[in-house]
């Protein structure tokens, strides 16, 4: 019998989990350890931020679909790794708390044959002095929680452009080296799809602020499509929706601080600025979880098995190389560490590098887009390591079996502009791949392929992320047939 | 080095302001059922292609 203890469950871990399941027979034992209860479609937050969904419409609890399939569920939060085990017990193990409301605090070690560490992004909101909704003056998108209270914050921004108020929001990056810019791009839009639809739209400045270098960057590099017998860039297709909405952009900015109703950030060419707001929705940038790992003496290794962005380091080539000397062959294709029972997916691995180019400003400010692993990406690389590990315990395979570079995958994205199944709209967007390789795709494709990266905006795309909103909690929620989806 | 909030937007609205503005009809097709529904159709294809590949 084999154990295989999946940390975290958000779309790669809760992927991994499932494809495991189904892979090994019932003598194989899969635990999911996650600090909690529900699991969200995090992509449907940016409704629930605007009032138009709530927090049961995105979520569902965990426990019963686990039981169901037979998969040991520890609500807990891990601390720590132990890949060599301990001078009493040599067999790994990982170190978690407790965080149900019965057993919160508890301390338990998990043995383990196989490991996935799928814990996701740690959102580092101290990262910016004064950023986020728990103690700062910013709200977020990123959890239904923080999300509930972006729309409470919208509703009150609402009623006082109602009230002939001029209004400025501002809607962005909240540090110089966040990623998920596709999340603040739909959020931008659906807001000001909202205000426009309380028709006061005359009253509000809409502002987005974004470490991207330029529009439609999207941590990606941008895009290059070829549309209408022209190659044009998701820059200018991007330029065009906001001149289109009247949204107001800063660029290549790194938010230094949030203050009451004001926030402060540096640009690339060094200067500071200072801008007011009424309302501000600010993401975080992302840390990998606060793991720590130890030999079998209990001495400290996490920094042989995480980045010090706290990210797992996988079979990336990590060497430090400028941008120009970057392959698309740098990027990991079998997300396993040093030790070969021990995987990491989704966001939780070390990316070799950033995708756009990043930027440092005169005074050292670093202003890079991370890379974006979330969505189709994340649930691709945890099938993929489910598929390798079910190789290494059913056939004994002595290596991973399967891979999912992020250099030879393609992905969709669906960026909603607005809800409303009549008055909806949203950027549908595909690229293949995600990870540019200029060696295949040279010139003007700017390292995709031109036939298969393309962007369309329309109500067709609104109805397609609603579509995928079902399809997912769907999926998720391991119904009937939940396999045949595609991550 | 330190500035204030004159045009802060400058440097993006150089380019916003001539980027291609839809044309009403343009607008019109965005939001028309019949050619969304053949669109919704075609997107969904593409992201299927999208799918199947790199999928190991």
């Amino acid at each position: 019998m084999a154990r295989v203890v999946v940390l975290g469950a958000g779309v790669s871990g809760h992927t991994a989990a499932l494809h495991l399941r189904r892979q090994l027979p019932k003598q194989h034992e899969i635990v999911v350890v996650t600090p909690n209860a529900n699991w969200n479609w995090i992509p449907s937050n940016i409704w629930v931020g605007v009032g138009r969904m709530t927090t049961k419409q995105v979520t569902f609890p965990l426990a019963p679909v686990y039981r169901r399939k037979g998969i040991t569920y520890v609500q807990a939060k891990a601390v720590a790794v132990r890949p060599e085990g301990t001078t009493d017990d040599a067999s790994p193990a990982v170190d978690v708390v407790h965080t149900s409301p019965d057993r919160a605090g508890q301390e338990e070690r998990i043995g383990y044959d196989y490991l996935i560490n799928a814990t996701g992004p740690k959102l580092n909101f101290a990262a910016t002095p004064g950023l986020g909704p728990d103690g700062g003056h910013s709200v977020s998108v990123c959890t239904p929680g923080h999300a509930e209270h972006a729309a409470t914050a919208l509703a009150e921004v609402i009623t006082k452009l109602k009230a002939g108020q001029p209004q400025r929001l501002v809607i962005g990056m909240g540090h110089g080296t966040c990623t998920c810019e596709g999340a603040a791009f739909e959020y931008v839009f659906n807001v000001e799809h909202e205000i426009r639809a309380a028709g006061v739209r005359d009253l509000a400045e809409i502002v987005y602020l974004s470490n991207e270098h330029e529009l439609g960057d999207f941590g990606v590099g941008g895009m290059a499509f070829a549309q209408q017998g022209f190659v044009s860039s998701s820059q200018t297709w991007t330029e065009s929706l906001f001149r289109e909405r009247g949204v107001k952009a800063i660029l290549r900015a790194h938010v230094e601080r949030v203050e009451p109703g004001k926030v402060f950030y540096e640009t690339l060419d060094g200067t500071h600025h200072a801008l007011a707001f009424d309302f501000a929705m600010l993401l975080p940038p992302f840390r990998g979880a606060d793991l720590k790992a130890y030999d079998h003496a209990g001495v400290d290794i996490s920094d042989r098995l995480f980045a010090p962005s706290g990210f797992t380091k996988v079979d990336a080539d990590y060497t430090p190389r400028p941008f120009e000397e970057w392959t698309a062959a740098d990027w990991p294709s079998t997300y396993a560490t040093t030790y070969p029972n021990v995987f990491a997916v989704g966001i939780a691995f070390a990316p070799p590098h950033q995708i756009s180019r990043p930027r440092t400003s005169p005074n050292g400010t670093v202003i890079a887009p991370a890379p974006p692993r979330t969505g189709m990406p994340s649930g691709v690389m945890g099938r993929s390591v489910a598929f390798s590990i079910a190789d290494m315990i059913r056939k004994g395979a002595t290596a991973p079996t399967h891979t999912a570079s992020m250099a030879r995958m393609g992905a969709a994205c669906i960026a909603s502009a607005g809800t409303g199944l009549r008055t909806g709209s949203a950027a549908a967007m595909t690229m293949y791949p995600v990870v540019p390789d200029y060696a295949r795709f040279p010139g003007e494709a700017a390292g995709r392929s031109l036939k298969d990266t393309y962007g369309e905006m329309g109500l067709a795309g609104h109805w397609i992320k609603h579509l995928l909103h079902f399809v997912f909690l769907y999926k998720a929620k391991a119904r009937p047939g939940w396999f045949l989806l595609p991550e | 080095m330190s500035s204030t909030e004159t045009n802060p937007y400058a440097q993006a609205d150089e380019r916003i302001q001539v980027a291609p503005m839809p044309l009403p009809r343009t607008l019109r097709r965005r939001s028309s059922l019949p050619i969304q529904l053949w669109r919704f159709a075609a997107i969904n294809l593409k992201i299927v292609k999208m799918v199947t590949k790199g999928h190991h």
